[in-house]
């Protein structure tokens, strides 16, 4: 089951509220604020700080 | 939440999610579809579980509402809840992994948000509730579903002391009079309550916790609840069953709405 756009939208970052977009490779939602990028992990968005890493741009 | 205490309940929950997942399906169909009627969900409304474990109570939720979420610590709870889901087709289901205390959801996003036995795993309940309320539509309804703690000092202490031995993820159940006060502090009012007793097998309840009698902390917690039959210093009312004891949960169900700003007006 791949994860779909529609259940994405709804998704922001949990610490600026911003919204995420999935990246190119399809392996991660980023910030579009922050830059913080969130892994999908077997299908589940993991939308935890610690997690995340902060992309340069 | 305190980030050793999330690592707590992360190692608590990756340990004992068969054994969890398991012994929670089993013994709770009927409580599970008590639970669903006491939400009352609309084919309109977009729910949300908070801390959802293996996802059992999203997952009834969502024949009935247009689209239920779960989150949760947990990765290994969400593949559980991921395998659930699969197994009976549901399609209006989705799972994210989070912390109560930082929803990755834009404000006023859901009609319907739910938390269910987990408050008593959070050092700060509080902070969970209020990004609930963060998320909920203006005209939304929240549902909290947890244990009770007696109202006394010392059964209240000795309660909680138990239910840590069992289970090093827990943090603190509350007394019925603290949830109603952090309800009307964050400025919920009580829609409807219902409060039950549920009565369950001792073994049963340190086996869905990952503890087999082997582990000293079985006998440990067996010789406190023991100890505390007498006058039921506890308030787990426990009772010899055999080789096991009955032992009881006091359990409160409350739906919640927001107390608008003109309602208060209006009332005084």
């Amino acid at each position: 089951m791949a994860v779909s756009q529609e259940l994405l939208d709804i998704l922001v970052c949990p610490l600026c509220k911003a919204p995420v977009k999935l990246t190119p490779d399809g392996q991660g939602l980023k910030c579009t604020e922050c830059r913080r990028v969130y892994p999908i992990r077997d299908d589940i968005p993991v939308m935890l700080v610690d997690e995340a890493k902060i992309e340069p741009q | 939440m305190a980030k050793k205490h999330k690592d707590t309940v992360r190692k608590q929950f990756a340990k004992t999610v068969e054994a969890f997942s398991k012994y929670a399906v089993r013994d709770s169909g009927d409580t599970l579809a008590e639970q669903v009627e006491f939400t009352k969900p609309q084919p309109a409304d977009l729910a949300l579980d908070v801390a959802c474990g293996p996802g059992r109570y999203a997952l009834a939720l969502a024949p009935r509402v247009r689209f239920a979420r779960g989150i949760d610590l947990t990765p290994e709870m969400l593949r559980q809840a991921r395998e659930f889901q699969r197994e009976r087709g549901i399609a209006n289901a989705f799972f994210d992994c989070g912390d109560a205390d930082q929803l990755p959801y834009p404000d006023r996003s859901f009609d319907l948000v739910t938390c269910q036995y987990a408050f008593h795993h959070m050092q700060k309940p509080a902070a969970a509730l209020a990004q609930m309320l963060r998320v909920l539509k203006p005209a939304g309804r929240i549902v909290v579903i947890d244990s009770l703690a007696p109202e006394s000092d010392r059964k209240f202490e000795l309660h909680n002391r138990i239910e840590l031995l069992r289970d090093p993820s827990h943090a603190e159940t509350l007394r019925l009079t603290s949830l109603l006060r952090l309800f009307d502090e964050l400025g919920l009012e009580v829609a409807r309550q219902s409060i039950r007793r549920r009565e369950r097998s001792f073994h049963q309840w340190m086996l869905r916790a990952g503890i087999a009698p082997s582990d000293p902390r079985y006998g440990e917690t067996r010789g406190l609840l023991a100890d505390s039959m007498s006058g039921d210093t506890a308030g787990f009312s426990p009772k010899p069953n055999g080789d096991d004891f009955k032992i009881t949960h006091n359990e409160a169900l409350f739906l919640l709405n927001r107390i608008e700003p003109t309602q208060v007006k209006k009332k005084a």
